[in-house]
């Protein structure tokens, strides 16, 4: 599966400078509702979704957060590429354990028969040194589109 | 026939990824006649007493650990899984389970 397709050019985010979660989430929510990729419940259903069940990651190289809300706040499928200034303290998912992210991919799931491979496929290159570490450098969006889709394209090539 | 469950929070996408992981890991070692399902924890408390197995993404409340314990169902991290980081203790863990069941009889 090619999950390229799930990568904009409109939902990646590298700039945003939250003070918290629920800051973060308002910010990144308004841009990706902005852009028609969700409904107007999105927001309210991400935050709901985080409190019950966090969505944290710690990896060896990077600590990461998966947002998502259920499928039918969703429009359209999509991984949004976040980074934060700041550091934004969460919870992991499945220990409840704090953790600080300035990393964020706001999952858009759709149809979870079609798109859960894309968490498999991405947990392999959260763990891969040479992925994160250039995921870590690019500033810009126009080059952070082009790595994530050139990525998942070969992923896809080579299965 | 073994049955595992897969549960976080929503069943769309830690669950889905995590079973399918597990899936593919039996394919590889060869065990044949267990099934691997995916939930979320709205389904959880009313499922849990069909299955073996339950492999959490979310954490497990005092309700669920509870029924785990009641129906003997063993109650496995599946973190390590779904992240594909260090998986071999939950593997084990899994294979263990079903090892006891099958001298148990079951």
């Amino acid at each position: 599966m090619d999950y390229s397709t799930m990568i904009h050019k409109d939902l990646i985010f590298l700039n945003e400078d939250a003070a918290d979660r629920k800051k973060l989430f308002r910010a990144v929510a308004k841009k990706i509702q902005a852009a028609g990729y969700v409904k107007d419940t999105y927001e309210a259903a991400l935050n709901k979704r985080e409190d019950a069940f966090p969505t944290g990651i710690v990896f060896p190289e990077i600590s990461v957060m998966l947002p998502h809300a259920d499928p039918e706040n969703v429009n359209r499928p999509f991984m949004a590429i976040v980074k934060n200034a700041q550091p934004v303290r969460v919870l992991q998912m499945g220990y409840n354990k704090p953790e600080d992210a300035t990393a964020m991919f706001f999952l858009g799931i759709t149809d979870s028969s079609q798109q859960v491979g894309l968490l498999q496929v991405f947990m392999d290159l959260l763990q891969n040194e040479k992925f994160v570490a250039k995921f870590k450098a690019i500033k810009d969006p126009e080059t952070m589109y082009e790595f994530f889709v050139n990525t998942f394209k070969a992923q896809a090539a080579g299965k | 026939m073994a049955k595992i469950v897969v549960a976080c929070g929503s069943g769309v996408a830690s669950s889905e990824a995590t079973a399918s992981r597990i899936k593919d890991f039996f394919e590889s070692h060869n065990v044949k006649g267990v099934s691997v399902d995916a939930t979320d924890f709205k389904q959880l408390p009313e499922v849990l007493p069909n299955y073996d197995v339950y492999v959490w993404i979310a954490k497990p409340n005092q309700q669920l650990e509870d029924l785990a314990k009641k129906n003997h169902i063993a109650v496995v991290n599946g973190m390590p899984i779904f992240m594909n980081m260090n998986p071999e203790k939950s593997y084990k863990q899994i294979i263990q389970a079903l090892k006891d069941m099958q001298s148990a009889g079951k």
